[in-house]
């Protein structure tokens, strides 16, 4: 099947969708404050009309190329293209203010490549063991993992869990406005009919990532100036063999930080960069222009994407907010991510490891020949620019449905995420939520149902019991208290084993 | 930020005051919930089975939230409440915010759909621009509005061109 799927899009069709998808996420990724999220959300409006596969595979090819964009701006500006670039920015810029800004790109190019196709190899080994694994789930397994979703995201995404978790629970109220999918009983429409079909997904992303943005970039617009591009930008595959310790350990933690729902890809590059510190003997180096640091955050940052896409396949559980719009997207077009698609569109994995694969190769065609054409993009005032991304945000708002109330959504939901943003709340935990209401709704009263009424199975079948320890613990080590009584008992434990060999 | 560079100020989630505004707001949000959920019809005409009532869910969304709430009241009163010194956001300009939000909203809440789109877009772009970049503008005034109507016409040629006749979408 997976032969089946690469000879499938060996087709100069195929091909120019790639490097079309590409380019544009790449422009979207060189533009502070653009994320995936939204580039894949326009995208997917602009894509509509085509057939499932060619949609999709600009869309993987534009959450690919974004992500791998994002790194420019880190290294020549020291802003973020994207947050999952904000791992670069410290050893990328200090890099280009000493000259070598094309080394960094270069390097930026091989991590990417190198990590993305990590992430491809994993994504078509597990997908199908897990979603083989999810086939077991039910009810109150389902229940669990929607559960688990928003605590994990709302724990390591940003540096409050409390407000993490909240943000999180207003998603998943969120996601009960509208007819509930058992009895199609409006709840909280107050009369109107607009209300009835819920808040969808896409506006509602669109105003968060979309609107939020462009209203933080134009209330405080900061112009920073851009490092010359000197040197040579070729990718050193001499840098990848040097430090390929560094890249497998990124790469296996940004694949193991993707599967982690909700997490978003920055948590990857952290995760990795942390990683690559802690073990280098030149700790000092980081942040001042460590290869091994600037290598470590974009493997990391790049294997993370197909890390994403796997309980996005398997479980219907988005790992991050582009592979939710995602997951939208494939709906949309008629395919149903979850475990059932092992059974009914198992050929689709497999076209998603090859699509993820065109989207590798063609991050690497840009980057070896078109790094400094693409660059113009930054020379684009954000007073000019922002405009036109809300034009084309409205856009996006309105086309899935061709509903103005839709556009009314992302106004209101971007206001509010502009708002929550300044006050600590991250907007990844609200998308979770929205897109794992419905799950959470149908699956516990479905659940319940099942056990008439009583709530041992959610805490006794043997899945369940996995989920609950692991979703209460995350809670609980966030407690003070409790926080303090496992570090005293791990001292103990330090101690008692040092005793031990001595 | 790199993961251990030391913060010039403590953590956003550790500012007393915002705990204390905050919790309360998300109190009151929690509180209207579980009421209207509580007050949701139970469908006992129709029969069904009580533990899947349509506001089983949002009511227990609405408990959660009251008591992360609750937590969150209860670490900023430790901290200090009300009367601990705030930590400053991040300086925001309201006027400018102010007319952001009055350019998107007349594009999006009052031309859109009232107006063919490629003019709504062209107006909006432009007027943004100029209105955005006036003082920046104040060596080649001339030559700055020409190129603001210019890139406006192109946006809503453009966009209009791309989503309807190459894409087949339909745009409002």
């Amino acid at each position: 099947m997976l032969g089946h799927a690469y000879l499938g899009f060996l087709t100069p069709w195929s091909l120019l969708y790639a490097l079309s998808g590409s380019f544009v996420g790449i422009l979207v990724g060189c533009l502070p404050g653009l994320s995936a999220t939204l580039c894949i959300a326009l995208l997917t409006t602009l894509t509509l009309k085509l057939p499932a596969n060619d949609a999709i595979l600009i869309l993987i090819s534009s959450y690919v190329g974004t992500l791998y964009g994002g790194s420019r701006s880190a290294i020549l500006l020291n802003i973020p293209g994207t947050a999952a670039n904000a791992a670069s920015c410290a050893d990328g810029h200090a890099l280009a203010m000493r000259g070598e800004a094309g080394r960094a790109i270069g390097i930026a190019t091989s991590g990417a490549f190198c990590g993305t196709l990590f992430g491809v190899f994993c994504l078509a080994a597990f997908t199908p063991v897990l979603a083989n694994v999810a086939l077991s789930f039910g009810a109150f397994e389902f229940f669990w993992l929607a559960m688990f979703g928003i605590v994990i995201s709302g724990s390591l995404v940003g540096d409050d869990p409390l407000k993490g978790w909240m943000i999180g629970l207003l998603g998943l109220f969120v996601a009960q406005i509208g007819q509930e999918g058992l009895y199609a009983f409006n709840r909280f429409t107050f009369g109107w009919d607009e209300l009835s079909g819920g808040i969808s997904l896409i506006p509602a992303l669109i105003g968060a990532f979309g609107f939020a943005e462009v209203l933080t970039n134009l209330a405080n617009p900061v112009e920073k100036q851009l490092v010359q591009l000197k040197d040579s930008t070729l990718p050193r595959f001499r840098e990848v063999a040097q430090y390929w310790r560094t890249v497998l350990r990124s790469g296996a933690i940004g694949v193991l930080t993707g599967l982690l729902p909700g997490v978003g890809e920055d948590s990857g590059a952290w995760m990795s960069y942390a990683a690559a510190k802690a073990v280098s003997s030149d700790r000092r180096n980081f942040g001042k222009g460590s290869i091994d640091g600037l290598m470590a955050a974009e493997t990391g940052d790049m294997s993370s994407i197909p890390g994403h896409i796997i309980p996005s396949l398997a479980l219907g559980v988005p790992g991050s907010a582009p592979s939710a719009v995602l997951m939208a997207a494939m709906i949309i077009h008629g395919i149903q991510p979850g475990p059932m698609l092992m059974i009914e569109h198992p050929q689709f994995i497999y076209d998603v490891v090859a699509m993820t694969s065109l989207a590798t190769m063609s991050i690497l065609f840009f980057g070896l020949f078109m790094v400094r054409p693409l660059l113009l993009v930054l020379r684009i005032k954000r007073t000019v620019l922002m405009p036109i991304i809300f034009v084309l945000a409205t856009v996006g708002a309105y086309a899935s449905a061709s509903r103005l109330f839709d556009v009314y959504v992302m106004l209101a939901v971007g206001i509010g995420a502009f708002f929550l943003r300044r006050r600590g709340y991250h907007m990844a935990p609200f998308v979770l939520g929205l897109v794992l209401g419905q799950l959470l709704d149908k699956s516990l009263r479905r659940g319940l149902v099942l056990s008439d009424g009583s709530i041992a199975p959610f805490f006794t079948r043997p899945i369940c019991t996995g989920f609950a320890v692991v979703t209460f613990a995350t809670m609980l080590m966030y407690v003070p208290a409790c926080n303090a009584l496992v570090r005293r008992g791990l001292a103990c434990a330090k101690s008692f084993v040092g005793v031990r060999q001595v | 930020m790199t993961p251990d560079e030391p913060t010039a100020h403590p953590e956003p989630g550790s500012d007393p005051r915002s705990d204390m505004v905050g919790g309360l707001a998300w109190m009151a949000l929690g509180i209207v919930i579980l009421v209207m959920s509580w007050q949701m019809d139970r469908l006992e005409s129709q029969d069904i089975n009580p533990y899947t009532i349509p506001g089983l869910v949002p009511g227990l969304l609405g408990c959660g939230m009251i008591l992360l709430s609750g937590l969150m009241l209860v670490r900023g009163a430790r901290r200090g409440g009300f009367s601990a010194h705030a930590i400053a956001s991040p300086r925001l300009d309201w006027r400018r915010l102010g007319l952001v939000l009055t350019l998107c909203l007349g594009f999006a809440g009052v031309l859109l759909g009232r107006v063919p789109f490629w003019l709504a877009a062209w107006l909006f772009v432009t007027g943004s621009i100029l209105v955005l970049r006036w003082r920046d503008m104040a060596d080649s005034r001339l030559r700055g509005i020409v190129t603001a109507i210019a890139i406006g016409l192109c946006t809503g040629a453009a966009v209009s061109v791309l989503f309807e006749r190459l894409f087949l979408v339909r745009l409002p």
